[in-house]
Parts: C-alpha cells; sequence; structure tokens
C-alpha cells in the first residue's frame, strides 16, 4: 500500500443528460441554450429525460433490457467516462479500480411495480429479474461487473449531494493507497412513480423542473495518471457534505464555514478562487443561504454560474453534473456565458454577477449543492495546467 | 487524526430484532439459540412461496422519538432511531461537545422505501405519493442526526445486505480520517411486500425455518431488525470515561464484480474482503477465534462462503463459525449490523451464539459451524456481510 500524495485527477468525465451524451453536447448546450426566465423551464418542460436510445449507442444491444433505466444509463456514463479517460484494463488491476455512486431514487420503479402487484394479490407476475434492479446499489454493481472494478463498490445516499459524498470518498480511497481509480458520480431517473409524486410536488409551488441524468468521473492519483500518459481534466482538491437541516442565517452561516473549511483543506483562500457553480434549486430559503454565504465569502466580483435553471434538478446526479460543467469550464478557461446570464437579476436578486475575464486564467472553481433535504456539499476543483 | 484503525473503539450497542428489543433480550437469546421466525401477521401472504418470516412485534416508536413525528417516518427508520437511541443510552454517551464532530453512518437494502407501499394499489401509485416524494434514502441517517443531535458526518449507505458492515467501515473512516470523534453506525431495514415478491419468484425462501450451512437448507427468511455502535476515537472514549468493549481492528470491501446475484464461484470479493481485513487489522487469520458467517441458508451462498472462508484460513483451519440468521432470519441491510453486535458481544463474554437448525452439514461446507454455544478461544471475531450486486463488506473487532 502507497499513500498517494500527488493530488487527484479527474482523468475521464461521462455523462448522459437531457441534452444527449458525452460533455461536448453538456458544454454546447450550456453555451447556446440560455433561458430568458424561469418561466420558461415551468411551463415548457416539467420533466426533461433522457433519450433512451443513447445506452445502446453505447453498450450494443446485448442484455440491456435486464437492466433498468438508471442502470443502463449509469453503465454507459462509465463506459463514456473510460473511453474519455483512454483507460484500459491493463491501467491497473482489477482489485485497484473501484465504484462510488450516488443516488436517491434508483429501484424505485421497480420496487413500486413489485408492490404494487403483491398488494394487488397478483404476486406471480413478479418477474425476478428484475430483483436486482429494485436495489439502489443496482446501477453502481452493474458498473462493477460491466468494467471488472473489483475494488470497493458502493452506493451512497447523502440527498443531492450524494455525487459528492461518492467524489469525497473515492478522492480518500486513491489518496490512503487502497485503490489506483476509482469512477465515481451520480444517477437518478424519472420513474413514472416519480413524476406522479413529484408533479404533486411542483404543484405545492416548488418552482423547478424534474429532470435526470447520468454522471461518472474517473479519479485517479496525478502521478497514475502522468504515468500512463492519460489527460487531465480537472483535479479534485478538497469534497465535503453535511447534513445542516437549519434555514435562513444559520445555513448560510454553516454554508460559508464549509466553504471555508473546504477551500482552506484544499491548502487555498478564498482570494484563489475564480468562480462559483452553485446549486441555486429554486427553494427560496436555501437559495437565499447560499447565495448570502458566496456573497459573504467572496464578495460581490466573483462570476457565478448556475446550470440548473437550464437542466432541472436531478436529484442525486445534480451534483455531479453541474461539477461536470464545472471541469468543462476549467478545461476551457471560460465560464458558459448564457448559464450565466440565465441567472438573471430580476429572477435571483440574491446573488450579484459579474462576467468572467476570459484574459484571466481561471485557477479554481467551488461548487455548491443544496437540497431540500437537508444535505449540502462543496467541491473545489482546479485547473489541470495548474498541476 | 487517528494513524491506526484500531484506536477506532466500539463504546455502546443496541439491537431491536424479532423477539428482541434491547441488548439483554437479544444476548440471551442468541445464546439460547431461541427461533425469532415465525408466521407473518402484518402481511397478507397469499401467493408468496413462504407465509413466515421475522417480524419486530411489541415495539413502540413514541418512546424514542423526542423531537421528529414517529407516524410521518418508516418502520425502519423507527427501528433506527429506536437503535440509536438505546446504543447512545448504553455508552452512556453525553450530548456531544461538538455536533459537528458527532456522526450518524446507517446502511440499509429499502429504507424508508417501504413506505410507498402505503399508496400502492392494483391500479398504481397514488397521488398521494408525493409525500413520499422527498423520502430519499436518506431518511434513516438524517432522522438519528435529528433526534440526537448529532450533525457530523451522515450517509445511508445502500450496499445491499452488506450494508450493515459497510456503514461501520464508512463511520470507522470518517473517525479514523479525523472528520468525527464519536459516530452512530449500523443498519436497519423492515419487510416488505416488495421483498416478499422479489424472493419468492427467486424461489429463495424457506417455507419454516432457516438452516445455514445444513444438507437440507432451501432457503432464507426475510426479517425487520436495525442495531447501532457507538463508534468512538480511542482518546475520545477515554477523555469520557466510557466503558470500551472492544476496537474495530480491520476491515475489507471488495466487489465480486461477476454477476448480479450468483457469488463469485470462488468467492472472489469475499476472499479479498477477509484478506484485506486481516491485514489492516494487523492480526494472523490463526489469531480469530470466531466468524459471523453472512449465512443466509441459501444453497448458493453457504458453499460459496466456506469455499472462501478456507482459502483465506487453510482447509482445516477455519475458526468456529456461526450464522445468526438461523435464529432471526435476514433483516437485509440490519442483518450485518446485527451480527457486528453479535460479534462484539462474543469479545464481551467469551460465548459464541449456535446456529441452529443444522442437522446434518453439508459436506459442501466442512467447516467447523457452531451449534451449542462455545467458550471463545481468542480476542479477535470477523464479521462477513455479502450483497446482491457483488457488494462484500468484512470487519474484524478485537479486544
Amino acid at each position: 500500500v502507497s499513500i498517494e500524495p500527488s493530488g487527484i485527477a479527474i482523468t475521464g468525465l461521462g455523462l448522459l443528460s437531457p441534452f444527449g451524451m458525452g460533455r461536448v453536447v453538456l458544454w454546447e448546450a450550456l453555451l447556446t441554450m440560455g433561458l430568458s426566465s424561469p418561466s420558461d423551464v415551468e411551463t415548457n418542460c416539467l420533466f426533461k429525460v433522457i433519450d433512451d436510445t443513447l445506452p445502446e449507442a453505447i453498450l450494443g444491444p446485448k442484455n440491456l433490457r435486464s437492466l433498468s433505466r438508471e442502470s443502463r444509463f449509469a453503465v454507459s456514463a462509465a463506459v463514456l467516462a473510460l473511453q474519455d479517460a483512454h483507460w484500459t484494463e491493463s491501467c491497473c488491476r482489477g482489485h485497484e479500480l473501484g465504484v462510488a455512486m450516488g443516488t436517491a431514487y434508483s429501484g424505485h420503479h421497480e420496487f413500486s411495480q413489485a408492490s404494487a402487484l403483491v398488494i394487488g394479490g397478483k404476486a406471480q407476475f413478479v418477474n425476478p429479474a428484475r430483483t436486482p434492479e429494485a436495489g439502489y446499489n443496482a446501477p453502481a454493481s452493474h458498473i462493477s461487473i460491466r468494467t471488472n472494478a473489483q475494488g470497493l463498490n458502493v452506493t451512497l445516499a447523502s440527498g443531492y449531494s450524494s455525487a459528492f459524498e461518492a467524489m469525497r470518498l473515492g478522492m480518500e480511497e486513491i489518496k490512503a493507497g487502497r485503490l489506483k481509480a476509482i469512477l465515481t458520480g451520480g444517477v437518478d431517473v424519472l420513474s413514472k412513480e416519480l413524476m406522479t409524486a413529484g408533479a404533486a410536488y411542483l404543484a405545492t409551488g416548488n418552482n423547478f423542473a424534474l429532470s435526470e441524468a447520468s454522471v461518472c468521473l474517473l479519479l485517479e492519483g496525478v502521478h497514475h495518471a502522468r504515468n500512463r500518459g492519460a489527460p487531465i481534466a480537472a483535479l479534485l482538491k478538497a469534497a465535503d457534505v453535511r447534513y445542516s437541516p437549519v434555514e435562513g442565517k444559520k445555513l448560510s452561516d454553516q454554508l460559508e464555514r464549509m466553504l471555508r473549511e473546504c477551500i482552506a483543506g484544499a491548502g487555498l483562500t478564498p482570494e484563489d478562487v475564480d468562480g462559483v457553480f452553485v446549486s441555486s434549486i429554486g427553494h427560496g430559503e436555501r437559495h437565499k443561504a447560499e447565495a448570502a454565504a458566496i456573497n459573504r465569502l467572496f464578495g460581490s466580483r466573483m462570476p457565478i454560474c448556475a446550470i440548473k435553471p437550464l437542466v432541472g434538478e436531478c436529484f442525486a446526479a445534480s451534483g455531479a453534473l453541474i461539477a461536470s460543467a464545472a471541469i468543462i469550464a476549467l478545461s476551457k478557461n471560460m465560464f458558459p456565458p448564457k448559464a450565466v446570464t440565465s441567472i438573471s437579476s430580476e429572477w435571483r436578486p440574491d446573488l450579484t454577477l459579474c462576467n468572467f475575464d476570459s484574459n484571466h486564467f481561471m485557477r479554481h472553481v467551488v461548487v455548491t449543492q443544496l437540497d431540500p433535504t437537508g444535505f449540502a456539499g462543496v467541491l473545489v476543483l482546479g485547473a489541470a495546467n495548474g498541476v | 487524526v487517528v494513524d491506526r484503525l484500531d484506536d477506532v473503539v466500539v463504546t455502546g450497542m443496541s439491537v431491536i430484532a424479532p423477539g428482541s428489543i434491547g441488548l439483554e433480550d437479544f444476548w440471551r437469546n442468541a445464546i439460547l439459540g431461541k427461533i425469532a421466525t415465525g408466521p407473518l401477521e402484518r402481511f397478507d401472504t397469499s401467493g408468496l412461496q413462504t407465509a413466515m418470516g421475522g417480524e419486530v412485534r411489541q415495539f413502540d416508536p413514541i418512546a424514542y422519538f423526542h423531537r421528529l413525528d414517529s407516524r410521518k417516518v418508516s418502520l425502519a427508520t423507527q427501528f433506527a432511531v429506536a437503535a440509536a437511541r438505546l446504543c447512545i443510552r448504553d455508552a452512556e454517551a453525553p450530548a456531544p461537545k461538538d455536533q459537528y464532530r458527532a456522526g450518524v453512518c446507517i446502511g440499509s437494502v429499502s429504507s424508508c422505501r417501504p413506505n410507498i407501499e402505503d399508496f400502492c394499489s392494483q391500479e398504481g401509485f397514488s397521488e398521494d405519493a408525493h409525500g413520499t416524494f422527498l423520502a430519499a434514502p436518506c431518511q434513516p441517517s438524517r432522522s438519528i442526526a435529528d433526534e440526537i443531535g448529532f450533525y457530523g458526518p451522515n450517509l445511508t449507505i445502500t450496499t445491499a445486505c452488506a450494508a450493515g458492515n459497510s456503514a461501520i467501515c464508512w463511520a470507522a473512516d470518517a473517525i479514523r480520517a479525523g472528520r468525527a470523534d464519536i459516530m452512530v453506525a449500523g443498519g436497519a431495514d423492515q419487510i416488505s411486500y416488495a421483498m416478499l415478491g422479489f424472493f419468492s419468484r427467486l424461489r429463495a425462501f424457506s417455507t419454516d425455518v432457516v438452516r445455514p450451512f445444513d444438507r437440507d437448507r432451501t432457503g432464507l427468511l426475510i426479517s425487520d431488525g436495525a442495531a447501532a455502535l457507538l463508534l468512538e476515537r480511542r482518546e475520545h472514549a477515554a477523555e469520557r470515561g466510557a466503558r470500551i468493549y472492544c476496537k474495530v481492528a480491520g476491515y475489507g470491501n471488495f466487489a465480486d464484480a461477476y454477476h448480479m446475484t450468483a457469488p463469485h464461484p470462488e468467492g472472489r470479493g469475499a476472499v479479498r474482503s477477509m484478506q484485506e481485513a486481516l491485514r489492516t487489522a494487523e492480526v494472523r487469520p490463526s489469531d480469530l477465534g470466531f466468524v459471523s458467517a453472512h449465512g443466509t441458508g441459501t444453497p448458493g451462498n453457504d458453499v460459496i462462503e466456506s469455499r472462501a472462508l478456507e482459502s483465506v484460513f487453510g482447509k482445516d483451519s477455519v475458526p468456529p463459525v456461526s450464522s445468526l440468521k438461523s435464529q432471526l432470519g435476514h433483516a437485509q441491510g440490519a442483518a450485518s449490523a446485527i451480527e457486528a453486535v453479535a460479534c462484539v458481544l462474543t469479545l464481551h463474554t467469551c460465548t459464541i451464539h449456535p446456529t441452529i437448525n443444522l442437522t446434518t452439514l453439508d459436506p459442501e461446507c466442512s467447516i467447523d459451524v457452531v451449534t451449542k454455544p462455545r467458550e471463545l478461544q481468542k480476542r479477535a471475531v470477523l464479521n462477513n456481510a455479502f450483497g446482491f450486486g457483488g457488494n462484500n463488506a468484512c470487519v474484524i473487532f478485537a479486544a
């Protein structure tokens, strides 16, 4: 066992979102599909879903039917991440590659279907082949099997910050020398049950589109990545997730403390941060707390980016999708301009916005994630050429 | 920051299981070898392969809920909160000085998902279910935090039937990494119609009792349950003069990466997980005095687990083995947490609980299965947990 002292590299990024698959598609969407106002989201696109034909294009048709939608999307994202990282099985031994995925609702549909059948006296129609798909751990386990990842395999639930927890855990596992690389991220899809429940929830005045996504990032030690000549998209400098079931000033104080500690944990100061990718979920009080914490810590000149008005709320995959946007932004040294303008001043007066100076080298960005279940997450990412 | 894993110690425990609520009932019944499974009363079992299971009865959540409304959370979450409160009580732990350095990690298979069964009908999912919309799987760990004021690291971990052990590993890591001084770790689950339906259709159930390692075993029985262990940084425990049951000496988590329901034929992930637990615990295989087997009583698991044990310890050197599932059934994500408590009590009382219902040892499981209470001869024990999807988690506790 050797301790990895060189930092954690993000070498692969695979994602499926309602815009399509891959980082290029997401970036194009962020560049070209800015929203004029949040009402567009509410009226035109309450639910945003992933194209069901995408997994077949990535994985081929064989055995796909035995997988749930979330498992198909998760495995697809993992395969894309490995391709993006130029990963082959020879890059490490099987037990040195792990999987850590966050989810909030994986298996919801399979579980609900079986429940309804048994309660309705039709137990004989429960499909036994769907048993493992009813588990929260199905996506991560399918990834493990498909990619021969014989190391740690965990599924984590810390609200919509679950993907951040997966990334934090992955970082620790590599730093401790227990793994050489790990596929981390988050996945959640809109089952019909979740859409039914979600519609009722939205009717209570929660103003955001419900969406789905599957995101996988390949993390590995910087030395390991360099030694095999892998492309490094960005560095994962620090991550933290906490349960903060408070509101208002207490929440903004806690988030500010988290941000300070996470940035310090990365060996940085707030002055080293060049942009913030916020969760901005449309829950008024939690959004205000997020804005207040960011404004207090970074001041009013910090460029802010919010992608959820564009992509919607994709639950435990949200954090990983926002992080993806941040990683691409770092690698391209630019903020997605439409996303910046999409959180217009009349919609979100709490955040002070300014445009990013494209002549300025982007060193580090912070990603935040707040959710209605009370969890909060923070990531600190660094530019790869800052290694 | 704690340098060594064995500087994480167990200072409190509790169990909510079929037939026993609380530590004393649990251990007395375990040593007596009482069958806690029986006919299911909460469920209409028509059309199912079995009418048997392990229900927790005579459980009143009101006594354990001081802040939240117990009616608004799942039964599994009620069990989890009760287990956490009893665990804190057993440890005589005061409110933490810094609540952000006191955390919670709970393992679960279904978490609060059985709540949605209240809304199910033949027509499908009701709109009334919107209350479950926010009931993400983190409900057990969140509810414990809200009840006992532990606002440090918080996670519900869903690694199938290995989840209880996974939670102990994650919680110990949180202490070792310096993120927390004290953690509630464990598991919680409840029986659900969905799981009864799935396992019936898999023909994985027994129709009477569970017979781990028996030649004529036919399957498992599903159960309710929860267990919690209070893990502390050793110095933190010493500062408050806490009783220390044992240390969390080592653990390993490796995947089979083989099949969603079948274990790897050679128990690849299980073997690696046990070997890693031994390595991190810095003990030799011969130092172990007991293995708490995953021991589901299914034809597949028990043979593969026996094979894996022989691979790790040598053909005639496997320590005494017992399966608590013979008594309690399979409490899903709570199972390995309950079995972890049994491991700690085995160390504490120097007594190994028996595997019951074993008449004829399967010749393919040529291991020393304990069928009557037996004295523990050594000061380290291993807790095995394996799950669908190839999840494996093994933990060693040592005096």
